[in-house]
């Protein structure tokens, strides 16, 4: 099992109300999420052997189109599902967030290159 | 220039309120004025209510004139319409719908469940309007601004919340059909057809319906559609409620749980766009 080192909350980080594909949909949008923070963190990750951790808690809004962009799009961008399954992490602990923790699960399973 | 006589006009709807409104707002944009209003001492206080909250007089420049004549009624509130061209209002939304909600829930906002999959539901409405709803090589009737306008309800007896986001694009049943996936698309749409064309909107709750279906979506690619299955979703999760889809001439209404059940229906003439209506009953319980 893989020590954590680095976590992104998304709310703080980023922003609370994330929204849309790219900068067309919106400013924080997940292609600009995935770019600016989520893939230089979780390169640094996978070049330390180390897990990066994700937190939802704080956004307050998981649109499908976000979602879908930041981390399905990981694995269009050519990380293996493998490795996303090693070095990264989703968490979640507001009622009512775990739903959002499975879709991007999903997202991440279904993605293809 | 033509005027606005409301006088004949009982009670209006938020979906109707916001239709009249966006189409002030777009006259407002492109031309800097709007019909006036006549007889306002004869209309009645429902649609006067409904009108002003929505922010309907502000669009004429009219509020300061008029604000004796409203009387909060006790039972519904609307709130103030706003607009946008894509996601980047879905903050001022979500603030403004958790304040409108308190007016039903003893102050305490709708809980984290609910609002999670309503700011949810709303980001991706306004993300179709920003990625598919003006396409450029449509013909429109009207010049168009490019922008979605979301109100809401506050029903405080009833404990009903009604969202509605509109936009005066395309609409779904013309901006759906692609090469991509044509094929699929047919075979979905002829599927649920059953009779002659009688309009020329007689097919558009069909496509309403496709779209409805998690996979169908403008681009075609893949990894796009999940908008509208989001839009439903949040149906599910309050268990109680209505998704209706008004595009073009089409009608789509969908309940919880009724996975197969959509309701379709067709009208000769247009809503001029593309209309999202969210009827939510709010669960008693403080943190359902």
């Amino acid at each position: 099992m893989l020590e954590e080192v680095d976590m992104i909350k998304i709310a703080t980080d980023f922003s609370a109300y994330p929204a849309g594909r790219d900068d067309n949909d919106g400013p924080f949008n997940g292609s600009r999420f995935r770019s600016d923070i989520l893939v230089p963190r979780l390169k640094s990750a996978i070049a330390s052997g180390r897990k990066l951790v994700v937190s939802l808690d704080g956004v307050r809004s998981f649109g499908s189109s976000f979602l879908e962009e930041s981390f399905g799009g990981l694995v269009r961008l050519g990380f293996s599902k493998n490795e996303l399954t090693e070095h990264l992490q989703i968490t979640a602990t507001a009622v009512g967030s775990s739903r959002y923790v499975e879709a991007i699960l999903r997202y991440i399973a279904r993605a293809t290159v | 220039m033509s005027y606005s006589d409301f006088s004949g006009i009982v009670r209006i709807s938020t979906a109707a309120a916001i239709v009249i409104a966006a189409d002030y707002d777009r006259l407002s944009e492109l031309i800097g004025s709007v019909p006036p209003t006549i007889n306002l001492h004869e209309w009645s206080p429902a649609v006067f209510n409904k009108l002003f909250e929505l922010g309907f007089f502000e669009l004429l420049g009219l509020t300061e004139k008029v604000e004796g004549r409203y009387h909060d009624n006790g039972k519904t509130r609307t709130m103030k319409l706003l607009s946008g061209a894509n996601a980047a209002g879905n903050e001022a939304a979500a603030k403004q719908l958790h304040e409108l909600s308190a007016l039903i829930t003893e102050g305490r906002g709708l809980s984290d469940t609910i609002s999670f999959a309503l700011n949810s539901a709303l980001d991706e409405a306004m993300i179709n309007v920003a990625r598919h709803a003006y396409p450029d090589d449509h013909n429109y009737q009207l010049r168009h601004v490019g922008k979605w306008w979301v109100t809401a309800e506050a029903d405080r007896v009833e404990k009903k919340l009604t969202i509605v986001i509109y936009d005066q694009g395309a609409s779904i049943p013309v901006t759906l059909p692609r090469k991509k996936f044509a094929d699929a698309l047919k075979d979905k749409v002829t599927r649920v057809i059953r009779t002659a064309p009688t309009h020329d909107f007689s097919d558009d709750s069909a496509y309403i319906a496709a779209a409805m279906t998690e996979g169908f979506t403008q681009t075609g690619e893949a990894f796009h559609g999940y908008g509208i299955p989001q839009m439903k979703e949040l149906i599910d999760i309050c268990g109680c409620g209505r998704l209706t889809i008004f595009s073009r001439g089409g009608r789509c209404e969908y309940e919880p749980g009724s996975n197969s059940g959509i309701k379709r229906s067709t009208y000769d003439t247009s809503v001029g766009g593309t209309l999202i209506e969210w009827v939510i009953q709010l669960p008693e319980e403080p943190n359902a």
